[in-house]
């Protein structure tokens, strides 16, 4: 392997990223290479332990020159502070300041003596007052509380009070409480024996001294802790608040304070049973006045300025024999409600006492006040004074009392016709009809202006047949007939029905043809009455005989009976055959189906009326389809969304 | 450094300089330079055993200075 080959296939090393092969010709690389063996000699050993020992000194050294410098640092620091203590004045020195001669002192002494004068006057002073402080009397029991009732107090003689018993810090804000301890103990017993009586929560003869009482109170102890009864002594050691015990009113119970007027005027409670005395027999020959006047009565209550009129009116009305008939109708109507009938009843009898009450007015007051009117100037009536006052709402009450009467004569002619002529109430009701189908040409009007989008509009009945049949067909209300067959075979029957009578009538015209001829021929005529009949009998026979063959003949080729049964359920719908076996299957054994099957049946009619009753372009049973096309789609198997 | 000769068993050797450290991948770089042929399609095996692996190093294979190796052409499979 030569060099130069070697270097080639080094550049190529290279520039893979290789070491390098070593050239022959070329130096190997220098390493830097440590000293393999130091310290593995002796010399080299002792070398090293001079080194160390110069090291050690310098050490030595360094922390000695260290030292040094800190103590001179100290000691410069204590000279500082030395001269520092130094300066500043001596004694001396003040004393020479001050020029100090007997005649300043003299003047000085005064104030100085004064000084110790007021000194030792304080001193007095507060050793007076710790003197005074330490003697214990009534004031200083000003605003101590006592924890117990003040009416303990009252009749006894000397009770002897100490301090309560607490913790230091427990009634700091309170302050001390004094108390007995016999009273206390009296107190705790009592307490304990209240709660072994186990008395009920609430008294109603327990009412509370002020009238005050609160809702549950009884557990206002639990909630807000117990009330203590205390009060506070003042200076002179009485009970602050004893004045305002003796003062205060003795306070009363509070009644509730009960009108028992009102209740005099109030109506009386109605009873569910009639009272004995209130039940009459009611004669039946007045009955018909009776209603009338009830009738009045409730009239004149309500507009007494109308009393004759309506008087009028009834009277009329007793002549027509009209209020018979009415009384009747009320009857019919009163027994619809019979559910709470008695309880009407006895509403409208307290109603109508109570509008008797309020205004009686009979016949002869109004005959008096009419007379009194009359006698009266005429530039009085003011019209406050009962008159005859004609406004709106008179007009408006007259108008109506007038249809009223009108409706109550209208029976009467009717009753009368319908005893002599039927033809004229027939054309009456004949004309109620008419008036009807005009109300009902007039509730469907065509929508004439419905709004044009560009959805394809629904037919509606008002277009005409063909609209209906074509709507009917497309919500699938009626199925498609075989109109042709259908047709075909009314025409025949119609056909065999007019051959059938056109071969009557030719029959009879034959028969009567003939015996007419025999008449004219004058056949009869030698024939004895007898033989006669005999004769025409035998005709008739003769004649039957052969109308029957000629009928059997014509029922032969001619008649195709239609037979078609149809059953139709209690709604009026229409069966098929499995529906209607199901129903007379029931009817026969008298039992229907079960609750499942009903309600799966009712649902299943639900859903068909709602079918039915569903507009053609109504979307929201099935998005975006209409039914007609949905239908379509579901039967070409297509799926698919309408987007317009 | 070792010097390896590859014999390709059709008449032709090539003696290639290597360090034992390098790798076959490496030294197939090599053998590609000098016999002209890309270093995929080289396979490099010794007589009767089976293909050297690129990732292992010629000294592993025990392969030291003046040692014959065979070439065949490495179809991929």
């Amino acid at each position: 392997m030569d060099a130069a080959s070697i270097e080639e296939i080094n550049k190529l090393r290279k520039a893979m990223g290789m070491k390098p092969l070593p050239v022959p010709g070329a130096p190997p690389p220098k390493e830097p290479t440590p000293d393999p063996d130091a310290g593995s000699t002796i010399e080299s050993r002792e070398a090293e332990g001079f080194d160390n020992y110069r090291k050690a000194q310098e050490a030595e050294q360094a922390k000695r020159r260290r030292e040094e410098q800190k103590k001179a640092v100290m000691k410069a620091r204590e000279m500082a502070q030395r001269n520092a203590v130094l300066e500043g004045k001596g004694i001396a020195d003040m004393v020479s300041d001050e020029e100090l001669d007997a005649k300043t002192w003299l003047k000085n002494q005064k104030k100085r003596q004064k000084k110790i004068d007021a000194e030792k006057r304080e001193r007095e002073e507060k050793e007076a007052a710790a003197k005074a402080k330490a003697e214990h009397t009534a004031a200083d029991l000003a605003g101590v509380k006592v924890a117990h009732d003040l009416e303990e107090f009252l009749g006894a003689d000397d009770q002897i009070l100490t301090l309560k018993d607490t913790g230091v810090l427990e009634n700091e804000d309170e302050g001390d409480e004094l108390e007995n301890l016999d009273l206390r103990e009296r107190e705790k017993l009592t307490e304990k024996l209240d709660l072994k009586k186990k008395k009920p929560l609430y008294d109603p003869n327990d009412i509370d001294e002020t009238g005050e009482r609160g809702i549950l109170s009884h557990y206002d102890e639990e909630i807000d802790g117990k009330k203590k009864k205390t009060f506070t002594l003042d200076t002179s050691g009485a009970a602050t608040d004893l004045a305002d015990i003796l003062n205060a009113p003795v306070q009363k119970r509070r009644h509730q304070v009960v009108d028992l007027d009102l209740l005099e005027d109030a109506p009386a409670p109605v009873s569910d049973y009639l009272d004995a005395s209130e039940v009459k027999v009611k004669k039946p020959k007045k009955k018909k006045s009776k209603s009338t006047r009830r009738k009045a009565d409730d009239d004149d209550v309500l507009f007494p300025g109308d009393q004759a009129v309506a008087g009028d009116a009834d009277q009329q009305m007793e002549v027509d024999s009209g209020a018979v008939t009415y009384t009747k109708k009320r009857k019919v109507i009163e027994e619809d409600f019979a559910d709470d009938d008695d309880l009407q009843t006895s509403l409208a009898l307290q109603r109508k006492d109570a509008l008797k009450k309020r205004k009686k007015t009979r016949p002869e007051d109004i005959a008096r006040q009419l007379r009194e009117e009359a006698s009266q100037p005429p530039e009085s009536e003011d019209g406050e004074n009962g008159g005859l006052v004609i406004d709106e709402i008179t007009e408006f009450v007259d108008a109506l009392q007038a249809e009223r009467e009108e409706d109550r004569k209208l029976p009467k002619p009717k009753n009368q016709k319908v005893v002599t002529k039927m033809e004229e109430e027939s054309s009456d009701e004949d004309e109620e009809m008419k008036d009807v189908d005009h109300g009902h040409e007039r509730g469907i009007t065509p929508l004439a202006d419905v709004p044009v989008t560009g959805v394809d509009e629904e037919k509606t009945v008002d277009q005409g047949l063909g609209a209906t049949l074509a709507l009917l067909k497309d919500r699938h209300l009626i199925e498609d007939q075989k109109g042709a067959e259908q047709n075909e075979k009314f025409r025949q029957r119609q056909k065999f029905l007019t051959e059938l009578n056109r071969r009557m009538a030719l029959f009879d015209e034959e028969a009567r043809l003939q015996r007419e001829r025999d008449r004219a021929s004058g056949r009869h005529d030698r024939l004895s009455i007898r033989e006669r009949e005999e004769l025409a009998r035998q005709q008739n026979t003769m004649r039957e005989q052969h109308q029957s063959r000629i009928m059997d003949q014509l029922f032969r080729e001619g008649y195709k009976p239609n037979v078609e049964l149809r059953y139709i359920d209690a709604d009026g719908r229409s069966l098929d055959a499995k529906e209607a076996f199901k129903e007379l299957s029931h009817q026969f054994h008298g039992k229907g189906s079960g609750k499942g099957k009903t309600d799966k049946r009712l649902k299943k009619l639900a859903e068909e009326k709602r079918r039915m009753a569903q507009s053609m372009l109504d979307a929201s049973q099935n998005v975006g389809m209409s039914t007609a096309a949905s239908h379509q789609g579901k039967k070409r198997k297509e799926a698919g969304v309408r987007l317009a | 450094m070792i010097i390896v000769t590859v014999n390709d068993r059709l008449g032709t050797k090539a003696q290639i300089p290597a360090l034992p450290s390098d790798t076959i991948k490496q030294f197939k770089v090599m053998v590609a330079m000098k016999i002209g042929r890309e270093p995929h399609e080289i396979l490099l095996k010794r007589q009767g055993e089976r293909p050297f692996k690129d990732i292992l190093t010629l000294s592993e294979y025990g392969i030291s200075n003046g040692v014959q190796i065979d070439l065949e052409v490495d179809a991929g499979d």
